[in-house]
């Protein structure tokens, strides 16, 4: 007998419906799977034939074949064990028919307990595209789903279920739909500004970087507090929208990282990758595409401590990402998007040893050291970076003083005030922040009087700035007017964003 | 005067490989002579060179002889856009020629009119502290503002900061390699050393071009920075540092020596420390120690006819007790932090105020 199922595939973030055709006949007794699948799916056969037998039902001791289409795509996910176990038991009459309604997804234990699966957000909301509605997952993804409207999901524990289900001897309960902003009332940051003693000048740094959007490095001795600010940063950013969480979350359930109590991201993303990382762990790839951390860390903050650490082959391969906000991973069999629109936090010593400047430490790092470790950062790099940031050491005084410093929340407020401001002025450009202004917007909204234009030039010949440097200037000047509300740049938003090119102008060797 | 011909034979034999500088100045017999009396005599130059070299003269002749040797040295020059000037001719700076040891050639690029100059040697480590380098900008900024030429060896440390300050004031800065013309040592001044002859300054180099940097060059060259000035200032130096040679050379040339004393405990300073117990008249703490020994008066806190505000007058007064930290300024003058950002950043564009890194803003002198 034959029987036809159809399941999802995925491929990147998108979705793909797959039909899984199941064939018994007459034969040496055995079981094949084809239609270019990968290893964990010619294992499945194991799985299902063990999950089959221990759920009670019969393996037919027959000749199997299983189809899975499209046969162009290679298939290489656990999730179709449930699928290809109901097709078997459909092929051999032991379910109803009621499976055709249904796409299923879930991977298969021995026991017949359908497991956890990576990616459920991606596929439900490609399936919901394409026009299909009814869906049985795996129990464990079940918040997963809620999230998404307009679904029949039905959540299952075991492959006894998921029969019973569909001969109609059990009933069971679609997913009740769960609305994202319950769940981001409920969310919150581990670290709060609060807490963070001093420290007053990359704070305003830190305020300014998220209030346009720009990337931003700090600059500080070891143990002054960089770690601790950045993971700060992503608290006073803007609530995520539900789009920007679903896309989030979609990241993340690629990538097998979603929290199963949660479901969804409600939180942006702070992540903090080893400076062993390589390239593929950054920029995504490896033989299954995979999402790398610029991806997981899409509308949240990639923090990179002691940045020229890194290789430096690894740090250049985020330019481009940096650029078009979003990565494409290219690999022989398949080619995938991902997006990556970052808040680049960066952190490094003033030199190898990190004593460079200290008013206590010595410095044992000679010119060509500090050289070459400044030199690790790129001038195309760093030209991504518009603010660069001295943190220093707390005094012993501020650390004890008991009194709080400003909370998140009420730095989130302004940032969220600022947000709109540019959100009104862009809304009829393709740009969302002032760190995205191309050349056309530049001459547009950062004109300058005359007072901060001289301001400029002494600075641009006394400090020896690039072209590029005052762009960078003229960026954050605009970012700084807006956060005070003024319509036009001063000549004090100007000096300000001045102060934070001290790459550009302490560290040049002499 | 010399002739044309006696020139470029001085330049071959300092080209020759094994005829070093030393030997040069044996067969001419300083010590006894002075070189101005050696002046006009050429040809017994040459005969004494024969009597002491002998068998090698031969090859040196034929070196002489040899077009080939001849114009690759001069090309060599030529695409440098170098030039040299020996010990016989007049454009050669009559501090040298009061040396023993002096070179018989200097090669050079840039403005040679420098060198009859005022000239101020600013010596000391290759790797300074913070304190180091603070003292080496304010000293060399005011020195070349007074109207001295900034002497140092293109080294690292306070040699480029020296170098770099004059250049920073527009003042031409004159720089003595211990390479051929054309290299430059370290690679990463080789920014500096073109900015350098961009400027109006002078670089120089008693060896010939393509010679690499040798580790017993520098301190041999060393004797050249402190014979071409009047005086020889040390800002920092540690204990084995080659500035102390200089400051040795200085002693025994008859020079004015100035050193900056540093911490007791900072390993930087030790070396400068040392020679201060000797010379105790050389200690400097303020650049207007040295321009009274010059009878030279010191550059005006420029203003550029800048009015400064209230606040911005309360901030350069509280600098002016000592450096404060950017919180410290905040609490002080109870300002946001951007508008302090603001004023702290135009402050230091008018040349009132710097910055040290670490957030720590002190008076510009």
């Amino acid at each position: 007998m034959l029987s036809k199922i159809t399941g999802f595939g995925l491929d990147g973030l998108i979705g793909y419906e797959a039909t899984l055709e199941t064939d018994i006949n007459a034969g040496l007794p055995g079981m094949d799977i084809v239609g270019l699948v990968g290893q964990s799916v010619k294992e499945s056969k194991e799985r299902v034939k063990s999950a089959i037998k221990n759920s009670g039902f019969d393996f037919p001791i027959k000749k199997i074949t299983v189809n899975i289409a499209p046969a162009d795509i290679k298939k290489d996910s656990p999730h179709f064990d449930l699928p290809i176990a109901v097709g078997i038991l459909a092929a051999s009459g032991q379910v109803a028919s009621g499976y055709a309604d249904f796409i299923m997804l879930g991977e298969l234990s021995l026991d017949g307990t359908v497991r956890r699966i990576n990616g459920v957000m991606p596929m439900l909301i490609s399936a919901l595209q394409s026009g299909f509605k009814r869906f049985i997952i795996p129990h464990e993804n079940m918040n997963e789903a809620a999230f998404i409207e307009g679904l029949e999901i039905y959540a299952v524990k075991n492959l006894t279920d998921v029969c019973g289900f569909l001969n109609g001897d059990i009933e069971l309960k679609p997913i009740e739909f769960c609305s994202y902003h319950s769940a981001l009332a409920k969310s919150s940051y581990n670290s709060d500004f609060s807490d963070v003693k001093g420290q007053l000048k990359a704070k305003r740094a830190i305020e300014i970087a998220v209030s346009g959007g720009h990337n931003i490095l700090m600059i500080g001795p070891p143990g002054a507090g960089k770690t601790m600010l950045a993971k700060c940063i992503p608290g006073i950013m803007p609530s995520m929208t539900f789009d920007e969480a679903i896309e989030v979350t979609k990241i993340h359930s690629v990538a097998g990282i979603l929290s199963l109590d949660d479901g969804i991201v409600t939180v942006r993303p702070f992540r903090s990758p080893h400076h062993t990382a390589t390239t593929v762990a950054l920029i995504g790839g490896g033989a299954r595409s995979k999402p790398g951390e610029i991806s997981l860390s899409h509308n949240g903050v990639l923090f990179l401590d002691e940045m020229p650490e890194y290789s430096r082959y690894t740090l250049e391969t985020l330019r481009q990402p940096l650029e078009d906000k979003t990565v494409t991973v290219s690999r022989a069999m398949r080619t995938v998007e991902y997006p990556a629109d970052i808040t680049l936090v960066a952190s490094m010593n003033p030199c190898p040893c990190g004593n460079f400047g200290s008013k206590t430490q010595r410095c044992s790092c000679s010119p060509f050291a500090i050289h070459k470790y400044l030199n690790k950062l790129s001038g195309p790099l760093l030209d991504r970076i518009d603010l660069h940031v001295e943190v220093d050491g707390v005094a012993f005084e501020e650390m004890y003083d008991g009194k709080k410093a400003e909370a998140s929340s009420i730095i989130k407020n302004r940032v969220e005030e600022t947000r709109e401001i540019q959100r009104k002025r862009f809304e009829n450009e393709t740009v969302y922040t002032n760190s995205s202004m191309g050349n056309s917007q530049l001459s547009k909204y950062c004109r300058l009087d005359a007072s901060s234009e001289k301001l400029l030039e002494t600075a641009f010949k006394k400090l020896n700035f690039t072209a590029r440097a005052v762009t960078r200037i003229l960026k954050v000047a605009r970012t700084v007017a807006d956060m005070e509300k003024s319509a036009d740049i001063k000549s004090d938003h100007i000096a300000e964003a001045i102060q934070y090119r001290s790459l550009d102008r302490k560290y040049r060797l002499v | 005067m010399t002739n044309e011909r006696d020139r470029l034979d001085l330049l071959f034999l300092t080209g020759i490989e094994g005829m070093t500088q030393k030997k040069i100045v044996e067969a001419l017999e300083v010590t006894e002579a002075s070189p101005s009396e050696l002046l006009g005599q050429i040809e017994k130059f040459k005969a004494r060179l024969l009597d002491i070299f002998g068998e090698p003269l031969y090859h040196l002749t034929a070196s002489l002889n040899n077009g080939e040797y001849k114009n690759g040295l001069l090309s060599a020059l030529k695409n440098e856009g170098a030039n040299f000037v020996t010990f016989l001719d007049d454009g050669y700076p009559e501090n040298l020629r009061e040396i023993p040891d002096f070179p018989i050639i200097l090669y050079y690029k840039g403005d040679a009119g420098l060198l009859n100059g005022r000239l101020f040697s600013i010596v000391g480590t290759r790797n300074p502290s913070a304190y180091g380098r603070r003292v080496t900008k304010e000293f060399a900024e005011e020195l070349a503002c007074a109207g001295f030429v900034i002497v140092s060896g293109l080294a690292r440390g306070v040699d480029s900061i020296a170098h770099r300050a004059a250049l920073d004031n527009n003042m031409p800065t004159v720089a003595v390699c211990a390479t051929g013309i054309d290299a430059v040592y370290p690679a990463e001044n080789r920014g500096l050393a073109a900015e350098i002859i961009e400027s109006g300054g002078l670089i120089i180099t008693e060896y010939k071009p393509k010679t690499p940097p040798m580790s017993y060059h520098f301190p041999h060259r060393n004797r050249i920075i402190s014979a071409l000035s009047r005086s020889v200032l040390v800002t920092e130096a540690g204990e084995n540092s080659g500035s102390l040679i200089t400051v040795n050379y200085a002693v025994d040339q008859g020079k004015n020596v100035y050193i900056v004393p540093g911490g007791i405990y900072a390993a930087e300073s030790k070396g400068a420390n040392k020679f201060l117990k000797k010379f105790q008249g050389a200690l400097v703490t303020e650049v207007n120690d040295i321009l009274e020994d010059n009878n030279l008066c010191g550059r005006k806190r420029v203003n550029n006819g800048i009015e400064l505000d209230l606040i911005e007058n309360l901030i350069v007064t509280e600098l002016e007790k000592g450096e404060k930290h950017f919180d410290e300024l905040l609490s002080l003058t109870g300002l946001e932090i951007g508008k302090l950002n603001a004023i702290l950043m135009s402050l230091t564009m008018i040349g009132q105020i710097e910055e040290t890194g670490n957030n720590y803003y002190y008076i510009a002198k």
